[in-house]
């Protein structure tokens, strides 16, 4: 054989290796085609944002946890309505990435079910585009309630929000503050310190509105922001002066952290601290600050309630998560895995497999027509949206908030009675040379 | 009162100055405007972190092993990134492209490997609490006002007491007039670099005792680190320590007197003002590490 004849087999055989590689390329393609277009009938795919990087990603990761536990949860079940559910995640660490990444879910990908988004800065900026852009917005985790309020009428919002705190506050200092100070409560001195994004501003707002109808005497109210913040000495030095008999912080944990440890530094004593959920309902608040958090009160959710405040299926439901969520993470959830979870859950089983469209319109009447009663669902939770022409239109009304105090590293909730699990105690706080 | 005020306001000035002290000897001596000197502190924070909790290595013991690092691995950065910058034709604008990666790809390494978890670095002794009079102080806080003062001292005595603080100055002043006279200059620049981050790796140590450890710790310092050398003159040591007094004595005095918001808004107001009075800062008119000046 030639060298020509030898080369042209060789093409030969190349060539024809080349067909049959082809031919299986494009029959693995179309197979693939095929399937794709298969798990695309199959799969309902829902977009979900979290700040996983920036200053709130520590929240922002533990909240898609949440949803993916209920993802799995509900795929392990056989799915929504035989189709597998999938998060279509997206990291949103400022408000200007979180509307350009909502963007890119419902233009893009094509979703017209977006549910999100630890902080609430973050959050208003997403809802408002979601819904501007065609889609429906489920709230989970955050407190304004701008996030329903400025994206009418197809956002809702599955957590209590900002006033729900302040009256809890206002109940806690009437009802269990002032009788163990021996003083009326319009005679408390009390302090508020805030962080100024849409989520302190806006709790401070309804805590000023309710001061004055309730006749509370709010002497001295100091706003920071909690990303630049390096030192709170100033501050605490006021508050020295002022000698308050409560003091609020309405913070992150970052800012609750370094608040607290130059409160210590300082010795600025007060007999009463309550944190409003967020920094100060963390563990990670409680593993940095060791002692010094101890006894600290705030007011939050807490998964770990008296279980009789629950339904025997949300008891169960509860145990199902932190089960699952333990094994996978080594670690008990923060409260904001768990109002993702149950966001994502109620979405999933109560909405979505309820209706047979995922326009606008099929889900907010869906979600609209949902009446739980408290306790139905974990921490205590039932769900009623409000009404379109409520002053805080679309959120849930039924979001339930307790007292909770850290004992020994644990967050034991102990106000109103029929939800607590132990008792207040070291109260009036200790001195900080005792602490 | 007003002396606690004042004196908070000098500590905290103190950690500005302690950060900032490293960027202006790099900007001094190598122009570079380094977008990444606070994700610098926030690994060298990691690592004093790291060996607090796995090898139960004080952080005062840990900077032996840390400051080290920071100075090869600096030099080692600069020799693998920054020296290439000085070939483009914009060389100012790859360098502002280069910090700015670097800052990105730091933050988000530690993200990765560190998760975004709040980690915490205490001592016993960092907790310590001194008392004179109405001032309060953390024993943390303390040691990094002792460690910027030293610094300060040192890095001047260095400067200009020893031969490579010379070849520094040299090349800060004139580097074609080094080169002319023998110098190696991109050997000073490396080590320059090398030295600035130990710098800021001293920071880092001794500030992971009073903050927090998470991946943007070090971006909540990065800005008032560039407010404080420019108001101080960029390049000029005395001037940033000078500028990191100022900044924290007028934060802590709005503070006080009118709130946190303000004390912001006033850092600002000083900034503004030194630029459009004194456009190279306090110190900046004897030129970059007051080398003119001797």
């Amino acid at each position: 054989m030639s060298v020509a004849r030898l080369r042209l087999a060789g093409l030969r055989r190349f060539g024809g290796a080349t067909t049959l590689s082809t031919a299986i390329l494009a029959a693995a393609m179309a197979l693939g085609m095929a399937t794709t277009s298969a798990q695309s009938q199959e799969t309902l795919r829902i977009g979900l944002l979290a700040p996983m990087s920036g200053p709130l990603a520590k929240l922002g990761q533990e909240t898609v946890i949440g949803a993916q536990i209920a993802a799995e949860m509900v795929n392990a079940k056989g799915g929504v309505k035989g189709k597998k559910v999938e998060f279509v995640t997206a990291d949103t660490p400022t408000p200007d990435l979180a509307k350009s990444q909502v963007e890119r879910l419902v233009t893009q990908e094509k979703l017209k079910i977006i549910a999100g988004n630890y902080g609430s800065s973050l959050a208003i900026a997403s809802s408002s585009t979601a819904v501007r852009y065609g889609a429906s917005y489920w709230e989970q985790s955050s407190a304004s309630y701008d996030i329903s309020g400025k994206a009418m009428p197809y956002a809702l919002k599955m957590p209590w929000g900002t006033y729900e705190l302040s009256l809890r506050l206002v109940d806690v200092l009437q009802n269990v503050v002032a009788p163990k100070l021996g003083k009326p409560v319009g005679e408390l001195k009390i302090a508020v310190v805030h962080e100024d994004s849409s989520y302190g501003s806006e709790a401070m707002g309804y805590i000023r509105e309710l001061s004055a109808k309730e006749k509370l005497n709010l002497a001295f109210v100091q706003a920071y922001n909690a990303q630049s913040i390096n030192d709170f000495t100033p501050v605490l030095l006021r508050i020295k002066e002022l000698k308050p008999d409560v003091l609020v912080a309405i913070s992150y944990l970052n800012d609750a952290v370094k608040f607290q440890r130059q409160a210590k530094e300082q010795d600025a004593y007060v007999p009463t601290m309550i944190g409003l959920t967020a920094g100060y309902g963390q563990v990670d608040f409680v593993q940095a600050l060791g002692s010094i958090a101890d006894n600290i009160l705030v007011i939050d959710s807490n998964p770990f309630l008296n279980p009789d405040g629950l339904t025997p299926a949300a008891r169960e439901l509860t145990n199902a998560f932190i089960k699952r969520f333990t094994e996978q993470q080594g670690r008990q959830p923060a409260s904001h895995a768990i109002y993702s979870f149950m966001g994502s859950w109620v979405l999933l089983n109560e909405v979505l497999a309820k209706i047979d469209s995922l326009e606008q319109a099929a889900v907010l009447k869906q979600a609209m027509s949902l009446d739980m009663p408290f306790g139905s669902l974990p921490m205590g939770f039932g769900l009623k949206f409000t009404p379109a022409n409520s002053p805080r239109p679309h959120y849930n009304e039924r979001g339930l908030l307790l007292l909770n105090q850290w004992q020994d590293g644990k967050y034991v909730p102990v106000y109103p009675a029929q939800y607590a699990t132990g008792t207040l105690r070291a109260y009036p706080l200790p001195p900080w040379s005792k602490r | 009162m007003m002396y606690a005020v004042l004196s908070a306001g000098l500590l905290q000035g103190s950690i500005y100055a302690l950060i900032s002290i490293g960027l202006t000897l790099m900007f001094g001596v190598l122009r570079i405007i380094n977008f990444a000197h606070g994700d610098f502190m926030t690994v060298a924070m990691y690592a004093t972190f790291i060996l607090f909790s796995r090898a139960h290595l004080d952080p005062l013991l840990s900077l032996l092993v840390i400051v080290p690092a920071f100075v090869l691995g600096g030099a080692v950065v600069y020799r693998g990134l920054f020296q290439r910058t000085f070939r483009s034709e914009e060389p100012l604008l790859a360098q502002v492209f280069v910090t700015v990666g670097l800052s990105i790809f730091l933050q988000n390494g530690a993200l990765l490997l560190m998760g975004a978890d709040y980690f915490s670095v205490r001592p016993d002794w960092a907790t310590a609490i001194a008392v004179v009079g109405p001032v309060r102080v953390e024993a943390a806080k303390l040691v990094a006002v002792g460690a910027m003062v030293a610094m300060g001292v040192g890095l001047r005595w260095f400067l200009f007491h020893t031969a490579a603080g010379r070849y520094i100055r040299a090349v800060a002043e004139n580097p074609t007039g080094a080169v002319l006279m023998g110098i190696d200059v991109q050997r000073v620049y490396t080590w320059t670099f090398g030295i600035a981050c130990g710098l800021v790796a001293i920071a880092g140590n001794l500030l992971a005792s009073t903050y927090l450890v998470y991946p943007t710790v070090g971006q909540q310092f990065a800005l008032l680190a560039f407010m404080t050398v420019i108001i101080g003159g960029l390049g000029s040591i005395w001037g940033a320590i000078t500028g990191g007094l100022l900044i924290g004595v007028v934060e802590a005095l709005t503070s006080y007197v009118l709130g946190p918001i303000f004390g912001q808004v006033f850092i600002f107001v000083i900034f503004l003002a030194v630029l459009i009075l004194r456009p190279s800062g306090i110190f900046g008119q004897h030129g970059y590490l007051e080398a003119r000046a001797e």
